[in-house]
């Protein structure tokens, strides 16, 4: 193809910069395309018109500008033409067969001059003035006057404000700012240009597939977090992992059964269950029988318990209470000097309330059993029921006080020196100084042994001391202060070869139903 | 595992060279950090943060690539965010990342067609007695989606894409399916107790477009639903038991973002951003709190708005500038079926709501190119009217520090 005497020369320029094409005589420019919308402002108005009808003549001082999307061609009488981006404003400063000159306010253009000896071709922005000698080349500018200038063909010779000038040669480019001429560099091949595009798309995608994962690990988290909100992830005194859970069963209308199940990688899986049974059918809001566990204050209550039933074992071991016979009794008032109350619990307001001198109603056994891996160490029996006071019970000796049966040495501790159920004696220390870690220890006259270690420990694994306690060991704020902690008990016994029930309770619940004294 | 050889072997057929006609570009990034953490009265002990990603993207022509992704996170150094609500700093976690995207672009088209298929598994170390690997909120991930991104302005885009995954978490069994066989005899779980409770069967959905205001900002829009449902998790009833529905939970996200950066001249730049969001997660699942015998319907229903303002300062050389930064976050989250409790656990009339906020300040200090150090500092604290704090601290404070250096290509 035969190459034209002339060459078309693209500039383009992404936010502001001034072109000039000299010469001598007027040369009329004039929009010749518009895409979107356009408006034009006339010298010396500040009014912008919308551009209708093409072609429209564009004199010196006249400005011309964008909208989002849009786009105009200005095109010159000798063929060469301007196309503006969108979001771009230009103002045509001179337009001459000698000198041509546009402004660019901001946005983008390029420029397509023909090639004529006696014209002189420049580029200005901010920080730079491009001389054009028959080349082909790229301006763009960016936000704060910063200039780079891309040459592809041909010699570009590029001064910055201070005068300084470079000659730059095919295949370079050079940054400009306010400082002066940076170095120039060679530009990078055509290929080399597509693996950095490539590389850049490709990190971009990287970014929004983490990104999107991101998402799905704060779901993961968000059911995480609620595992902890809810209790069910604890950490112990040893610094240890606890799973704790707590739910409730209605084995029937008139039954609820609390099921503690806590695990730990020591200790495996225990359990806790308290069963009690009613003097009638439940409500649906168990709380309202619930609320009445521990006694009620003036009046009798409506539900109270005629037997419950714990259990708390490590799969292996277990140490089982059942009682029946149950019945309220005004304990304040039962004529039974010394086992008054002047604090019940609330279970409302988990607090104490000062009972003295009312009627407190609270639930009696007639028939109590205390059982180590099913063999019965201690308990009491009311011969023809309706205790009044436990100070009024008989203790068992010869016969289970639940079953009726005889004792022997398979489903009783039997004191080989009486031939009846063992003695025991309690007693009750805190042996770390400073620390609320109570032990209470059981010991029978058989020998054997069962101790408790009951920790109240922080949140965050710590045991409690006894400034969090206000020193107190005993009491209503000694059992105050529990309920603001987590409560951790170890039972050992002679009968556990070595092992040990490790319970995590919530201690409302063993306050509540007096387990806890 | 299978996602795993399938990555190799494309990387292995890239690197067989010009007889596949494919264009091959690594992408690297490695991060490595130390640091320490201070909660609520905590100190944390001296640990490192690891980050890694490897990506041998491909170009098999100008209508298909695709993007092979590694990545792996070892955190020894528990961060601000992961501590909010927890109860201790952990020990460490790894997650462990490995990604599939195609990319597919139509002849003469603005759109862009992304399937993408991911396996991902993170293990934490929680505890004294935990170890990596059996930590007992383990869990992996599994996703496959799909995006479609039409480019209706270069740069600006809209796009949309749907996502299915699951999250299984090995180690999390419930103590109660465990207990139903483990105490014979004993009636000890509920009829329709499940064993992994936490697992879930996921469907997101996602939108967004981003867009220039004025010239001189550009705002970024999007939303998304995510769908989690429980197969082996039962609704709870107001009588504390399990009925025959599962769990199914929808949370729906709204967010906002603009960026407005500033240039006063050649060695100084400015990129402020405000990124704003509101979320309402919906779940017809309840609690039962026993000891309490108190019943909270709706449990895990909460609504959330978040503020995230921040702010850079670009000091130097555009390419390798000086990057000065400070970020700040307020989030209030308020759960409104929960009732607050006393700090003796007596249920109260008030739901529960929680305040957090954060502030960081970061400095990224080029050595060379691609290669930077980092210095980091972030302080939180949340606070909430909920004063029972038995088993979850809802009022805290949490801080740390990092110093490392970073490295992309």
């Amino acid at each position: 193809m035969r190459q034209p005497w002339y060459r078309r020369l693209p500039i383009f320029t992404a936010c502001a910069g001034v072109v000039f094409l000299s010469g001598n005589a007027r040369a009329s420019a004039y929009i010749s395309k518009v895409s979107g919308i356009v408006q034009l402002q006339h010298s010396g108005t500040d009014r912008w018109e919308l551009v209708r009808d093409v072609p429209l003549d564009v004199a010196d001082q006249d400005s011309v500008r964008t909208g989002r999307g849009a786009q105009t061609t200005l095109s010159f009488d000798d063929g060469s033409r301007v196309e503006l981006g969108p979001n771009a404003t230009f103002t045509l400063e001179e337009s001459s067969r000698g000198r041509s000159s546009i402004k660019l306010n901001f946005g983008a253009l390029k420029a397509f001059v023909q090639r004529i000896a006696a014209r002189r071709f420049e580029v200005k922005t901010p920080t730079a003035v491009c001389s054009v000698r028959g080349t082909e080349f790229k301006v763009e500018v960016l936000a704060g006057g910063q200039t780079v200038v891309d040459l592809y063909k041909g010699l570009l010779a590029v001064e910055d404000r201070r005068g300084q000038q470079i000659l730059l040669h095919p295949n370079e480019t050079i940054h400009v700012d306010l400082r002066g001429l940076n170095k120039a560099a060679g530009l990078p091949t055509k290929n080399q240009a597509r693996q950095t595009a490539f590389h850049a798309i490709m990190q971009r995608e990287m970014g929004l597939e983490l990104s999107k994962h991101e998402i799905l690990a704060s779901a993961a988290r968000e059911v995480k977090l609620a595992e902890f909100q809810q209790g069910k992830a604890l950490i112990d005194v040893h610094g240890d992992r606890v799973r704790l859970e707590e739910y409730i069963i209605r084995p029937s209308p008139n039954q609820f059964k609390l099921v503690v199940l806590d695990q730990s990688k020591e200790n495996g899986l225990n359990l806790f269950s308290y069963l009690g049974t009613f003097n009638q059918n439940l409500p649906a809001d168990l709380k309202q029988a619930l609320n009445q566990l521990n006694g009620t204050v003036d009046t009798a209550p409506t539900w109270w318990l005629t037997g419950f039933q714990t259990v708390r074992t490590n799969t292996q071991d277990s140490i089982v209470e059942i009682a029946n016979g149950g019945h309220p009794v005004d304990v304040n008032h039962n004529g039974v000097p010394g086992d008054q109350i002047a604090f019940l619990f609330n279970p409302v307001t988990n607090t104490y309330m000062s009972v003295a001198g009312h009627n407190v109603y609270q639930t009696l056994f007639d028939n109590y059993g205390f059982y180590v891996n099913s063999r019965l160490t201690y308990g009491w029996a009311t011969p023809g029921g309706n205790v009044q006071s436990y100070t009024l019970v008989t203790n068992a000796s010869t016969v289970d006080p639940i079953s009726g049966a005889a004792l022997t040495a398979a489903n009783a501790w039997i004191d080989p020196n009486t031939g009846q159920l063992a003695t025991r004696s309690v007693s009750s220390t805190f042996p770390d100084a400073d620390q609320i870690h109570q032990v209470i220890f059981e010991s029978y006259s058989t020998g054997d042994f069962i101790r408790w270690d009951n920790y109240i420990f922080t949140n965050d694994g710590q045991i409690a001391t006894t400034a969090n306690f206000n020193a107190a060991t005993a009491g209503t704020s000694y059992l105050q202060g529990i309920l603001k902690f987590n409560f951790e008990q170890d039972i050992t016994s002679s009968q556990f070869s070595g092992r040990k029930i490790d319970l995590v309770v919530e201690p409302k619940i063993l306050v509540q139903a007096g387990l806890i004294q | 595992m299978r996602l795993l050889r399938i990555s190799v072997l494309l990387v292995a057929l890239a690197a067989a060279g010009p007889s596949f006609a494919v264009e091959y570009s690594p992408i690297y990034m490695l991060q490595v950090l130390g640091g320490q953490s201070f909660y609520s009265g905590q100190k944390g002990t001296l640990s490192p943060n690891v980050n890694g990603a490897f990506a041998p993207a491909m170009k098999f022509n100008e209508n298909w690539s695709l993007l092979p992704m590694l990545s792996t996170n070892y955190q020894g150094t528990e961060q601000v965010l992961d501590v909010v609500g927890g109860q201790t700093l952990f020990q460490s976690q790894w997650d462990n990342l490995a990604s599939l995207k195609g990319i597919y672009t139509p002849d003469d088209s603005q759109w862009h067609l992304k399937p993408s298929a991911s396996f991902k598994y993170e293990l934490l170390q929680e505890t004294a007695d935990e170890t990596l690997g059996h930590g007992l909120f383990d869990y992996y991930q599994g996703d496959a989606g799909f995006e479609a991104e039409y480019t209706y302005h270069d740069p600006f885009t809209f796009h949309a894409g749907v996502d299915y995954f699951f999250t299984h978490f090995p180690n999390y069994t419930s103590l109660e399916s465990q207990a139903a066989t483990s105490f014979g005899g004993q009636s000890v779980a509920r009829e329709l107790v499940g064993d992994y409770v936490l697992d879930t069967q996921n469907g997101l959905l996602r939108l967004g477009v981003n867009m220039p205001v004025q010239d001189r900002f550009i705002l970024d829009l999007g939303g998304q639903v995510l769908f989690e449902h429980f197969p082996s998790q039962h609704v709870v009833d107001p009588t504390g038991s399990l009925t025959a529905p599962l769990r199914n939970d929808v949370a729906t996200t709204f967010s906002a973002g603009l960026k407005m950066p500033n240039e006063f001249n050649a060695d100084l730049r400015t990129l402020g951003s405000l990124d704003v969001s509101a979320t309402y997660n919906s779940s017809n699942q309840n609690s039962f709190d026993a000891t309490q015998a108190q019943y909270l319907p709706y449990y895990y229903n909460y609504a959330e708005v978040r503020v995230a303002p921040t702010f850079k300062l670009l000091i130097g050389d555009a390419r390798r500038p000086v990057v000065l930064g400070i970020n700040t976050a307020y989030w209030y989250r308020r759960y409104p079926y929960r009732f607050t409790q006393d700090p003796n656990g007596a249920y109260q009339s008030d739901k529960i709501h929680t305040n957090n906020w954060l502030v960081g300040a970061n400095l990224n200090y080029p050595m060379a190119k691609h290669f930077g150090l980092i210095f980091d500092f972030s302080y939180g604290q949340g606070q909430s009217n909920m004063q029972y704090q038995q088993f979850f601290q809802y009022n805290y404070y949490v801080a740390n520090y990092w110093v490392g250096f970073r490295y992309d290509y």
